[in-house]
């Protein structure tokens, strides 16, 4: 794993294609750039292992998710919040051979040469532009002998597979965001490529009746297709007047369906002693996921961070070496007043790589599935151990060879 | 001038401040439109301020399209003109709580001028806000809900500024939204001043309300 820079003769043409050919909208956060000026090369043999592990750790979590789908019962130690709890019997009629799951899986390099992974973006996971249209820019810019997964694909072709031509698709986002919209749009514009009618919308644009999806859209009313959402679950259950809860057992192809908050939650760890119990292979995750505990558990254990239940990009974690000391404070001063909306993991050393004007980055390879395959790879590199909102987007490319 | 040329007058590489501009409505502009609305291009009189202030930087946060022109105004007199908007458009035929197109002919108008606009490397910057991303009653369930918040990620932070020489901020508009509100917080609790104008009056120096640090 090596980094290279885009030419800086051809950077300013690379951020304005990034910009306007390859989605990327938000290329500044406060006063980060977020458009790296280097690409991540994997060498083939980096690709296929992390290959592997991805979709062994993605059957073993499919293998869970289903399992806990049909004994709730046990699902009990992720405390999911009431409100989706309760929706959770619904998806008895849940197939996944109607759906389309597409996960993806956050890896990082630790001091010892290891992969570790920091979870996976199970429910509605980002990135897809970067995963599939920067690689292409970048192959292009250096003029090597590189080439990509193209993501964008992999997953257009699963979702036309599922659903009838010309059929209507619901990008459902939240719609305020910008940043939400460009996942959407990327994807909604290569599914219109092919033929599909891509409505863009917010979840309570769809209305369920005879558990099919409706759309309310205005110009847009009738029954559609498939519902492809990007507005989480956990943000889901607060929409007023509740027209959501059609999501958990509707027949009509949901890309991803609820069935992804049980691996969602940071709190999946909890359950594994159960389904291990009930002969559910769980070797990947126990090999790549650091030792995760109750906070209540922690006691006087050492070298520990903790990490919200239902967090995202990276915020709210105790990495001490990348807060500042007041956001540290704030977030052990939460943990103490809400200690079960965290968990405590176990801490992995980063091991950065040297970029080739000797800066030192961490990286995290978010490396996608799609009905079980691997399908891609969406990187961010930060030069603080901890990736979050500040972390610039990087395309990775593969050497061949 | 197609939306890439416009975008690079809008932001030239290599120009402090011009990292911030958003490239959301310049998405667009290449789309084909039907719009009907009569665009007034006059470029207003600007009455707080007549010239470039060293330590000063501004934030016009009034209707998108008087905002793009008083930042050409702006930038008549010195001053980097900096577009904010983050607004969504809907699929076409759907309609939306507010107007976010109407700005993309502005930005084409605007780089028009600033063109023929000399402004220096050095200059400060003036943020150009639309007041109408806070248009978000919805009058029907139907609607595209295209309203939208500022938040701190989306302007430098207070110690960018005050790297830069700038420790007063001016905020033209008719009142503090709450938005705004939690950023400009921010910049004051780094010590750098918030003045007010409505616009006509001389800025002056205001108290913001107190927000509670969140994570």
């Amino acid at each position: 794993m090596k980094l290279v820079s885009i030419p800086k003769e051809k950077f300013e043409k690379y951020r304005l294609d990034a910009i306007f050919d390859c989605y990327k909208w938000d290329p500044q956060f406060k006063d980060s750039n977020t458009l790296s000026k280097y690409a991540l090369v994997l060498s083939e043999e980096e690709y296929k292992e992390i290959k592997k592990l991805t979709e062994k750790l993605d059957k073993e979590t499919i293998m869970s998710e289903e399992f806990l789908n049909q004994n709730l019962n046990l699902a009990k130690p992720l405390a999911l919040p009431n409100k989706i709890y309760n929706e959770l019997k619904r998806m008895n009629n849940y197939d996944a051979k109607k759906h389309i799951r597409l996960m993806r899986y956050d890896f990082h390099l630790d001091i010892n040469n290891n992969w570790v992974i920091s979870e996976v973006n199970s429910d509605v996971p980002g990135g897809f532009a970067e995963a599939s249209l920067l690689p292409k820019l970048a192959i292009k810019m250096l003029k090597k002998d590189y080439y990509s997964i193209d993501f964008g694909d992999i997953l257009a072709t699963s979702i036309e597979k599922k659903i009838k031509p010309k059929g209507k698709i619901m990008f459902v986002h939240c719609t305020s965001y910008s940043d939400d919209r460009q996942v959407m749009q990327y994807i909604g514009d290569e599914m219109e490529k092919r033929g599909f009618k891509s409505l863009y919308g917010a979840a309570d644009h769809i209305r369920f009746k005879d558990k099919k999806a409706i759309s309310i859209l205005d110009g847009y009313e009738g029954e559609i297709d498939l519902i492809f959402r990007f507005t989480p679950l956990e943000w889901l259950k607060d929409i007023k007047p509740k027209t959501w809860d059609g999501y958990f057992d509707t027949i009509t192809p949901s890309c991803n369906h609820p069935i992804a908050i049980f691996a969602q939650t940071k709190r999946f760890p909890l359950v594994w002693e159960t389904l291990k119990a009930n002969g559910i292979k769980l070797d990947t995750w126990e090999k790549l996921l650091p030792h995760t505990i109750l906070v209540k558990d922690l006691k006087d254990k050492e070298g520990y961070i903790y990490k919200p239940a239902c967090g995202r990009v990276g915020e709210k974690i105790s990495i001490k070496e990348a807060c500042d000391d007041e956001e540290y404070k704030l977030i052990l001063k939460d943990v103490k007043k809400h200690p079960n909306n965290y968990l405590a993991q176990k801490q992995f050393k980063s091991m950065p790589i040297i970029s080739p004007d000797n800066t030192k980055y961490h990286v995290c390879i978010g490396s996608y599935t799609v009905e079980g395959k691997h399908a891609g790879f969406y990187a961010r590199i930060s030069e603080k151990p901890r990736i979050d909102s500040h972390a610039e987007d990087i395309p990775v490319i593969i050497e061949r060879g | 001038m197609h939306r890439k040329e416009i975008y690079k007058i809008w932001a030239p590489r290599n120009i402090k401040w011009t990292d911030w501009i958003r490239p959301v409505p310049f998405i667009g502009i290449d789309k084909p439109k039907q719009r009907g609305e009569f665009i007034n291009y006059e470029i207003p009189k600007i009455h707080y301020i007549n010239k470039h202030k060293k330590n000063t930087a501004i934030i016009v946060d009034i209707v998108g399209v008087n905002s793009i022109k008083e930042g050409i105004s702006l930038a008549k007199i010195g001053y980097r003109p900096i577009p904010v908007f983050n607004g969504t458009n809907p699929n076409i035929n759907t309609k939306a709580v507010t107007d976010n197109e109407i700005i993309e002919p502005l930005l084409v108008w605007g780089a028009e001028e600033l063109k023929t606009t000399e402004i220096k490397e050095n200059a400060n910057p003036a943020f150009l806000l639309d007041l109408n991303r806070l248009n978000r009653y919805k009058i029907l369930d139907s609607l595209f809900d295209n309203s939208y918040d500022i938040y701190d990620q989306d302007l430098p932070s207070a110690k960018f500024f005050l790297d830069n020489g700038i420790d007063t901020i001016i905020v033209r508009s008719e009142k503090i939204e709450k938005d705004l509100n939690k950023v400009l917080y921010n910049y004051e609790q780094s010590k750098i001043k918030i003045l007010f104008t409505n616009g006509f009056e001389t800025p002056k120096e205001i108290k913001l309300k107190k927000v509670k640090r969140e994570l």
